[in-house]
């Protein structure tokens, strides 16, 4: 049984992305607002045409002591943490290390390094010494380190239901703090470009070789993209901006494509209305999952077509970051936290001629409309979906 | 968080098809992949052993407690997932120049096995995949119980590891190991409570080659809970620091 019942809005405190779009949260949001793509060529040698999200410039290594941790995700991982630490600091004081979680999203782990290493065991038959597979793929690595950077005690783990993973922890949060496990939670995702990733969407024949065209009757599939983000979720703070609603749902359909009705997707919206005590007219804006593949975009926009009709603005952010993934639902929490305190609704790049058969609105251009409640989708093969409402509370 | 109970349990290991063939301690030899009819062979097709494990322990803990597989929630957890199913498309990524399965990669998440079980059995209840490295077991449980705190209703809770593959052996060994909880925020016999922590789990006997295994955290509890052995039980890998719950068993009235 899913929670119906209203459930009391969490401040979310502090934010902060890295992705294709910039190397710090001003860097990213500006080109959002200024409708700046982020997609490039791929700098992983592929077998295809594509473009991707690529995290622009080098990032910093770890510090000395983490050097085991090393990873191409932890470096995404901690550039976006750094931002936040004050922050992050000042809630560790106030609730107590033990009273605060760490709850993180990612679909590949150190994916990349774990390629490096199979393609080095290939050729000379030996794992190279610095690879570890414990602190380094594995998806429990980050969290586990960043919980040693950021003094926090409390519980660590990492939901990994593909794409839907950095939206679902907000789910996980709301749980522990309502049962009175913590009083805190830094949230996100964060996932890295890797071959596999790309060669995997690519099997699937859902791989664009050029910009992704969400919406658009010439959408031709997704691009990929990496980045990391976090949310600092609260019991209780000054924040314009909360927690107010996550709904989750099960297609039970097909392990890659969606339910063509939305079925799915339209049981996550609902709960999380139900769970924020609101209706669908007190949502003013919807950040789509909005991948660009025929079939997503069709079965989302039945499903916010059933529940909003086309009153509701509907973008997608994925032609400016690519789909990041485990990361992407982290992501899009912080842009609708942007929307909120901005007053602007982002363009959806490329999706011009929008689709006709799809009744949503969707948001063409930049707009100023000072959204109070954001939706923000997430759906993911094994048919995992969710919905997360932000904003201010009626 | 409120207390909850245990009505049943569910156990796959090679050579032990089942909790009581477990508990009895005599290995078939002839068990080596666990039988899963809740994901036919078409939707199976691609997927892993690993994900048949977890599969075949949600449909023993749920047969055993008489929930329906069809509309209960679930939580899986694991510390290497699909790794099986990483190596051998890292193996087509090298090999077969890039050109992967595409039923291999849609199989290749860590919610494998949560989107197989729920379409094979058209479940559109909540479904979630933790992972949490060695400490996988009694995080997936703490996401089960704050399901349960939260929502009420019954959770089945499925956390396994299947053994690393070559060349991943190298970094870390152990044998395959799924185990599996249908717990319930209702009324039960068997009741657990008092999460805490523990600074060091306390041996136990658990087998050598399942030291390592994340899903071998909760064999402690797997064996009180079948026993029907009250007191605290340790969540956690041996030696390690982690958690501890204490199990409560109600005693059936007299003349009963």
């Amino acid at each position: 049984m899913p929670i119906v019942s209203p459930v009391r809005p969490l401040p979310l405190t502090a934010w902060s992305t890295v992705n294709a779009l910039g190397a710090d949260t001003r860097a990213v949001l500006d080109a959002l607002d200024a409708g700046r793509s982020g997609l490039g060529p791929s700098p992983l040698e592929v077998t295809m045409e594509t473009v991707v999200g690529a995290y622009p410039g080098d990032l910093p290594p770890l510090p000395r002591e983490y050097a085991p941790y090393d990873t191409r995700l932890a470096r995404l991982g901690l550039a976006a943490f750094r931002e936040i630490q004050p922050q992050v600091d000042a809630a560790v004081g106030r609730w107590g290390a033990d009273r605060v979680a760490i709850l993180l999203g990612t679909s590949t782990g150190g994916l990349e390094e774990t390629e490096q290493a199979f393609r080095a065991w290939l050729e000379r038959q030996s794992i190279p010494e610095q690879y570890e597979y414990q602190r380094q793929h594995n998806f429990a690595a980050f969290g586990e380190m960043l919980g040693c950077i950021a003094g926090i005690e409390g519980p660590t783990y990492v939901v990994s239901t593909a794409c839907s993973s950095s939206g679902k922890v907000a789910a996980s949060a709301q749980r522990l703090i309502a049962s009175g496990v913590i009083d805190a939670a830094l949230i996100g995702g964060i996932d890295s470009l890797t071959r596999m990733t790309l060669q995997g969407f690519h099997s699937l024949g859902i791989l664009s070789g050029k910009p992704c065209r969400p919406f658009s009757v010439e959408r031709e599939g997704i691009n990929i993209g990496e980045g990391a983000a976090f949310t600092l979720v609260e019991r209780e703070g000054d924040a314009r901006v909360c927690l107010l609603g996550v709904g989750e749902s099960s297609d039970a359909y097909r392990m890659s494509s969606p339910e063509p009705e939305g079925r799915g997707a339209r049981e996550a919206m609902e709960r999380a209305l139900a769970q924020a005590g609101l209706t669908p007219e007190d949502v003013d804006h919807i950040n789509a999952h909005g991948t660009a593949t025929k079939l997503n975009d069709e079965a989302e926009a039945i499903a916010i077509a059933k529940l909003f009709g086309d009153r509701v603005p509907v973008s997608s952010t994925k032609g400016y970051t690519g789909h990041q993934l485990g990361a992407a639902g982290g992501t899009e929490i912080v842009f609708a936290i942007h929307a909120i305190l901005s007053g602007r609704l982002p363009a959806t790049l490329g999706c011009d001629p929008i689709d006709p058969s799809l009744q949503i609105r969707v948001q063409r251009e930049a707009a100023v409309t000072h959204p109070k409640r954001v939706l923000s989708n997430s759906f993911a093969f094994g048919g995992s979906n969710v919905s997360v409402l932000v904003g201010e509370p009626k | 968080m409120k207390p909850i109970h245990v009505r049943g349990v569910g156990l796959w290991a090679p050579g032990f098809s089942d909790a009581t063939a477990w508990r009895e301690g005599r290995p078939d030899p002839e068990v080596d992949k666990p039988a899963c009819k809740l994901v036919n062979a078409r939707l199976g097709r691609g997927s892993s052993r690993f994900a048949s494990m977890l599969g075949e322990v949600v449909e023993q803990a749920a047969a055993q407690a008489g929930v329906d597989v069809r509309t209960v929630p679930t939580v899986y957890g694991s510390s290497l997932g699909e790794i099986e199913t990483m190596v051998t498309l890292l193996r087509m990524l090298y090999e077969e120049e890039g050109k992967l399965s595409p039923n291999r990669f849609k199989n290749s998440v860590h919610n494998a096995a949560s989107g197989l079980v729920s379409i094979g059995t058209s479940n559109t209840a909540f479904s979630t995949a933790i992972a949490g490295g060695d400490r996988s077991f009694e995080v997936s449980l703490l996401e089960a119980w704050a399901w349960l705190d939260q929502a009420g209703g019954d959770v089945v809770l499925a956390v396994a590891d299947d053994a690393p593959p070559e060349p991943l052996d190298q970094l870390d060994q152990h044998g395959a190991l799924a185990i599996a909880l249908c717990l319930s925020a209702g009324p039960g016999p068997l009741t657990i409570s008092g999460l805490r922590r523990q600074t060091e789990a306390p041996a136990s006997r658990v087998p050598d080659d399942l030291r390592r295994n994340c899903a071998s955290a909760g064999l402690a509890l797997v064996e009180a809970v079948l026993a029907r052995r009250a007191g605290d039980v340790s969540i956690s890998l041996p030696g390690r620091a982690g958690m501890a719950v204490t199990l409560e068993v109600a005693q059936p009235p007299a003349g009963v």
